[in-house]
């Protein structure tokens, strides 16, 4: 039976390279090590964890890492998915083989295509592993809730989904309304943004930034446990924070990396990989401000 | 020469409807009017005053609406955006007629066109008016900033631009370098911020002059912007920040950003109804009591109008 336990803060990890664009592993187990010590229940590697600028060998490395570090104290879920259907089995089986404990796929998209397709290509994966998928449903590679209840049923690996198309808020809902007896349980993305709003319509988790996991424990455990207007009170305060980080892939990198190198898990040197666009310097003092206003720095 | 004193705060109207999608001028003098006492730089009808699901008639009937109760008080920015240029022409010189101080255009996108041909159509436009007309760079339909430097050169009413093309911050920061760096132009594109004037004080830094947000909280922005201008930057963004999680609610696509407006205006005393014209994603009650829980919390004080 496949691990349909899941639930709660996934972050996805921040990468952390040197000027040269090295992986500094000594970080990476740094910022896994910061995680599981604030109690968050696992952690993903992703598309913000630049991992389609990895190599194959270097994909491998970092889900070792990541597993090693977590030492069973967090689930580690693994992005494999690839526009053609044979490789995104191959690198599902490594990160199986590597200690994953599930994996996140979105459907190809370079060439969209039809629903059969996409189905063909989930099914493929989810009967060549033992592990659970999260299929992932972004703009530009969706998967809409009615396609999403069908691959539930299609294979008992496809149980989780991560809901990222905007507004995602009224998409939670139109999902959870349909799921029914499938079981498909649903996280929430996008940075968070909505991470309240999507647990009251049936989230069960979300995979925010990894930058602060501190105040998604509280948070979400507060929430959890029935103190949902503290909880969004709490949460509300960090809107200007999570606004600067959302403006785009490539500044958020450079955000991410800025706010773990203030917060003492990477080194001062730490930056991502190219091509990602840089913030002017103007950038880092405004987001050195709000870091003050927040308390942040140094913790 | 054109009017190229405009600066600060322009909110762009919610359109009221009753709950048969009927426009309620009532409640439209009222929103202006509100505009206006918390002093307000400004108004626009544009995309989020869901203009583009007015009928012609009823584009004319809003844009006199509130030319009339404005009253010359502050300039009527109205947006005449087509996917035709003939279309786009007849709508500018209407809205010019009617009394509007100055346009707003988006690049056709319906079929998207290469950089010449939208070059040409703001040059056409710029030329059947006699006011400013402010070129719309968003996502969807870009107006890159090599592109609105050429764009400026062709007609000297072609002089302002809201940048909202995501991420905007370096957006506007390139086009106010471009723009500098283009002497001929003497400085003539004025930029303005817009995109929910989520990133308000980051694009003033960078060379914008003022912001185009919902008309929801006026009284909010007018307040952090005259804190700017006496120079407390740092107050004035302290104090923004607190309102950064109803401006996240208020960024929710497809409609249900109308929706939320309208549930706010109502709830300020402004409309009585918070109707959205269909095709819209509506709120549901969860939406709504989330929207109440942000609303307590900053504590808005009642409008006077």
């Amino acid at each position: 039976m496949v691990d349909r336990s899941m639930r709660g803060i996934f972050p996805v990890l921040a990468m952390p390279f040197d000027p040269d664009g090295n992986i500094v592993i000594e970080d990476l187990q740094r910022e896994v090590d910061w995680i599981a010590g604030h109690g968050l229940s696992g952690v993903a590697i992703a598309l913000g964890s630049e991992v389609y600028k990895l190599s194959d060998r270097e994909r491998d490395l970092v889900l070792k890492t990541a597993v090693e570090a977590a030492n069973g104290r967090l689930k580690v879920v693994m992005n494999t998915g690839h526009e053609g259907t044979r490789v995104s089995v191959d690198y599902a089986k490594s990160a199986e083989d590597l200690g994953a404990n599930a994996l996140m796929i979105k459907p190809p998209s370079f060439a969209q295509l039809p629903n059969a397709d996409v189905t063909a290509y989930y099914v493929a994966i989810a009967e060549a592993i033992d592990i659970p998928i999260f299929m992932q449903d972004v703009t530009g590679a969706s998967v809409p809730p009615p396609l999403a209840v069908q691959l539930a049923k299609a294979h008992e690996n496809l149980c989780y989904i991560k809901v990222e198309v905007a507004p995602s808020v009224p998409r939670f809902a139109d999902l959870v309304a349909r799921t029914g007896a499938t079981g498909l349980i649903p996280f929430g993305g996008s940075g968070g943004q909505f991470l309240l709003e999507e647990a009251r319509r049936g989230s069960q988790g979300s995979m925010p930034w990894s930058v602060i996991p501190d105040v998604y424990a509280r948070v979400w455990d507060d929430f959890q446990s029935g103190n949902e207007i503290d909880a969004e009170i709490q949460y509300r305060r960090y809107a200007a924070l999570n606004r600067t980080i959302a403006q785009g892939m490539g500044c958020a990198m450079w955000i991410n990396d800025h706010i773990l190198v203030r917060r003492g898990v990477f080194q001062a040197t730490s930056q991502p990989r190219q091509p990602a666009p840089k913030p002017d310097d103007q950038s880092f003092k405004e987001l050195d401000a709000i870091l003050e206003e927040l308390d942040l720095i140094g913790k | 020469m054109v009017d190229r004193t405009m600066k600060g705060i322009i909110p762009i109207l919610a359109t009221p409807f009753d709950e048969k999608g009927q426009i309620d001028f009532e409640d439209l003098e009222r929103e202006v009017e509100w505009m206006i006492n918390v002093g307000v730089n400004g108004v626009g009808i544009a995309v989020a005053s869901e203009i583009y699901k007015l009928t012609d008639p009823e584009r004319d009937e809003v844009l006199t609406s509130v030319v009339k109760q404005v009253d010359g008080r502050v300039p009527v920015v109205m947006n005449t955006g087509a996917m035709g240029t003939d279309v786009a022409i007849y709508y500018s010189q209407r809205a010019e007629e009617l009394g509007a101080n100055a346009l707003m255009i988006r690049p056709p996108s319906f079929i998207p066109m290469p950089g010449n041909e939208v070059i040409e159509f703001f040059s056409r436009v710029g030329a059947s008016v006699t006011i400013p007309i402010f070129l719309q760079d968003q996502s969807t339909a870009q107006v890159p900033p090599g592109m609105a430097i050429e764009i400026a050169r062709r007609h000297e009413n072609l002089c302002y631009i809201k940048v909202e093309t995501a991420p905007t911050v370096p957006r506007m920061a390139e086009t106010a370098a471009l723009r500098d760096a283009a002497t001929d132009l003497a400085g003539d594109l004025i930029l303005f911020g817009g995109a929910g004037g989520t990133f308000m004080f980051e694009e003033l830094r960078r060379g914008s002059v003022g912001t185009m947000p919902g008309s929801v909280i006026p009284e909010v922005f007018v307040n952090v912007w005259e804190q700017w201008q006496d120079g407390d930057e740092e107050a004035a963004e302290a104090e923004f920040r607190r309102y950064g999680a109803l401006i996240r609610t208020l960024k929710q696509p497809q409609g249900l950003d109308n929706w939320i407006y309208k549930e706010i205006l109502m709830r300020r005393g402004i409309f009585k109804c918070a109707h959205a014209r269909h095709p819209a994603v509506k709120p549901d009650r969860f939406q709504i009591y989330e929207l109440e829980q942000m609303l307590d919390e900053l504590e808005l004080e009642e409008p006077e109008v």
